[in-house]
């Protein structure tokens, strides 16, 4: 066995490119599904846990996959809003017990989604604390997520200003400056790579409120003119306000927290046949959803094992052409003493060193996936 | 040494037999053995290194009958006793001239391959020119070089027996004579006993005693200072 592993390395040496070739198309077929299983139960793991952390959502009637991710991840999906006045609803019911947590994640910064919520309740909600600064005061003012902080290079006292929603619609409301005032402590959740306002901020961002620039009265008093404030400062800021009735403003989302399950159970009930409502067990919907990942997931498997068998036999392929083109030396060893199956011996462990650099390969891989893949989605 | 006594060989595929009443090749002889392609020369000295077995008669080395060794035996006997230099010449391409010549060490677990042996191998390469071409990939090495390389390997674990197959008939005449200097020069320093296969009728004083094979038949002719030859 020495000497089959003396040649083989050897061999192995003085065919580097045909070697590190095998290596590589060994490699990617062993990384490519292990990749894509390390990603899935990462996914599986991390939203999992943040389905399970959460009771409740209520959103508007349509797709609850949209509604879930919306809700959980900020991922703007085709939902429609659910009135402001659902909060009060929900808390005054006689019926059932639970608190209520607004959601108005529609817009972004930078790619990050900006959540309009009340922030003391999200924050006690999810356990996020402040790491740095203070939480806002005022309307205008965001407290980040560490992930998003670092992403996007900003710390507390720069600012932020909102994504313009379309570029070539003048008619549309400004992008409004965001002061940031404090940055969360790291989490492993979407809260990380996210812009938290108060919802009254993120109102003003779509355009359901403004503000009535002192200067420009000063400046302009015979014009009367509103202009639309693009930042809201101590001076200007009680000149913003909202027209027509508060509870009719829009949220993506309410987080519901059920005080019993029989809570729970009746709030499901009561929304669920209601026509414009529908209330999720995240964790079932969560579940279902990953199924049906499981379920496309399967088809890859399949289609990675086709691939597999046609590597494999390539591979066959090679080392038949291999063994023929080395009957010459074959014969040579043999001649000089050597056992007949010495030559089976060293290309067994040929495969082997492309076998160990493979998994190499996969080990590299598989760790930067493990690394990456939470960053990928912000999940 | 050597004994071949009422041997017989065939091959199932053509039919071609080679017979041997007897044959005895003393210690420290060097004996050329002659013959016109395809007479069986080749087939003899496999039988002799133990790589075919006769159908019926015995084959003696140093004693041991190889005729009757399994085949694990033959080729422990080949490892421990045995230099060969091939016609093809037959280096490992992807192995360095200096890595071929310690090929023997590699490949035999009772040798162990110590300075002395890596000492020996650089001396054979620089007497044969060799030494700035050690580390060169075979497949880089000219014909010459490669035979040069081949002789090197069959004398570097100092054997008893050098069977070398028409080791310069992929030479040109000035090669040849070379390697066959450098070959019968250093089988005389060890002592060795050398049995080469050579069509080269102006090389035949050179060795003690010639074997003709004709036609499947081993018969000798007397040649050179060493009475004796096939009886």
């Amino acid at each position: 066995m020495k000497s089959a592993c003396y040649l083989a390395w050897k061999y192995t040496k003085a065919h580097k490119g045909r070697t590190l070739i095998l290596i590589a198309a060994l490699g990617l077929l062993l990384f490519l599904p292990t990749a894509v299983t390390l990603v899935i139960r990462s996914y599986d793991a991390r939203m999992g846990a943040r389905a399970d952390a959460t009771p409740m959502i209520i959103g508007a009637k349509g797709n609850r996959y949209d509604l879930l991710l919306q809700a959980l991840f900020f991922r703007d999906g085709r939902t429609d809003d659910v009135p402001f006045g659902l909060i009060e609803r929900l808390e005054s019911d006689l019926a059932f017990a639970a608190k209520a947590v607004p959601l108005y994640a529609r817009y972004t910064t930078q790619d990050a989604p900006i959540v309009g919520t009340d922030l003391s309740a999200y924050f006690d909600f999810r356990g996020l604390t402040i790491g740095q600064g203070k939480l806002p005061e005022m309307m205008g003012q965001a407290v980040l997520g560490q992930g998003a902080a670092r992403r996007l290079g900003v710390t507390v006292g720069d600012t932020l200003t909102s994504d313009r929603v379309n570029l070539y619609d003048l008619s549309r409301t400004m992008p409004l400056q965001l002061n940031i005032v404090g940055v969360l402590g790291a989490t492993n959740s979407a809260d990380n790579e996210a812009v938290f306002i108060d919802v009254k901020t993120a109102w003003i961002i779509a355009g359901h409120g403004h503000g009535h620039d002192p200067e420009a009265h000063q400046s302009q008093a015979a014009h009367s003119a509103t202009v639309t404030a693009i930042e809201i400062t101590p001076e200007n800021a009680a000149s913003f306000h909202f027209h027509g009735d508060e509870a009719e403003l829009p949220l993506s989302a309410v987080l519901v927290l059920p005080e019993t399950d029989k809570d729970r159970t009746l709030i499901t009930s009561r929304y669920n046949a209601s026509a414009n409502y529908q209330a999720l067990r995240p964790a079932q919907v969560m579940d279902e959803l990953m199924g049906l990942v499981l379920r496309i997931k399967k088809l890859f498997d399949a289609n990675t094992a086709l691939v597999g068998i046609a590597v494999v036999l390539l591979i066959g392929l090679v080392v038949a052409l291999s063994m023929k083109l080395r009957e010459a030396e074959r014969k040579t060893l043999h001649k000089l003493g050597c056992g007949k199956w010495l030559i089976v011996q060293v290309q067994v462990v040929e495969l082997a060193i492309v076998l160990a650099g493979a998994l190499v390969i996969v080990a590299a891989g598989s760790a930067a996936v493990m690394v990456v893949s939470p960053m990928l989605l912000g999940v | 040494m050597i004994e071949l006594s009422d041997i017989t060989f065939a091959y199932e595929q053509d039919g071609f037999a080679l017979r041997a009443e007897m044959l005895s090749i003393a210690k420290g002889e060097k004996i050329a053995v002659v013959g016109p392609s395809g007479s069986g020369k080749t087939t003899l000295l496999h039988l002799i290194a133990g790589i075919l077995v006769p159908s019926c008669g015995k084959v003696q080395v140093e004693g041991q009958e190889v005729s009757a060794m399994s085949d694990k035996a033959r080729r422990r006997l080949r490892l421990t006793t045995m230099g060969m230099v091939f016609q093809g010449i037959e280096l490992i391409d992807y192995l360095s001239a200096r890595e071929n010549v310690l090929l023997p060490y590699r490949i035999n677990s009772a040798r162990s391959l110590d300075s002395a042996a890596k000492q020996r191998a650089e001396e054979l390469l620089e007497r044969v020119g060799l030494q700035a071409v050690s580390g060169r990939a075979a497949s880089g090495l000219s014909q010459g070089e490669r035979q040069r390389v081949g002789i090197c390997r069959a004398l570097v674990a100092q054997p008893g027996l050098v069977l070398a197959d028409e080791p310069t008939s992929s030479l040109d005449d000035e090669n040849a004579a070379s390697a066959l200097d450098l070959l019968i020069q250093l089988v005389d320093e060890s002592g060795a006993t050398l049995v080469m296969l050579t069509h080269d009728k102006a090389q035949l004083p050179r060795f003690d005693r010639v074997v003709a094979v004709d036609r499947g038949e081993v018969s000798g002719a007397v040649s050179g200072a060493t009475s004796g030859g096939v009886r």
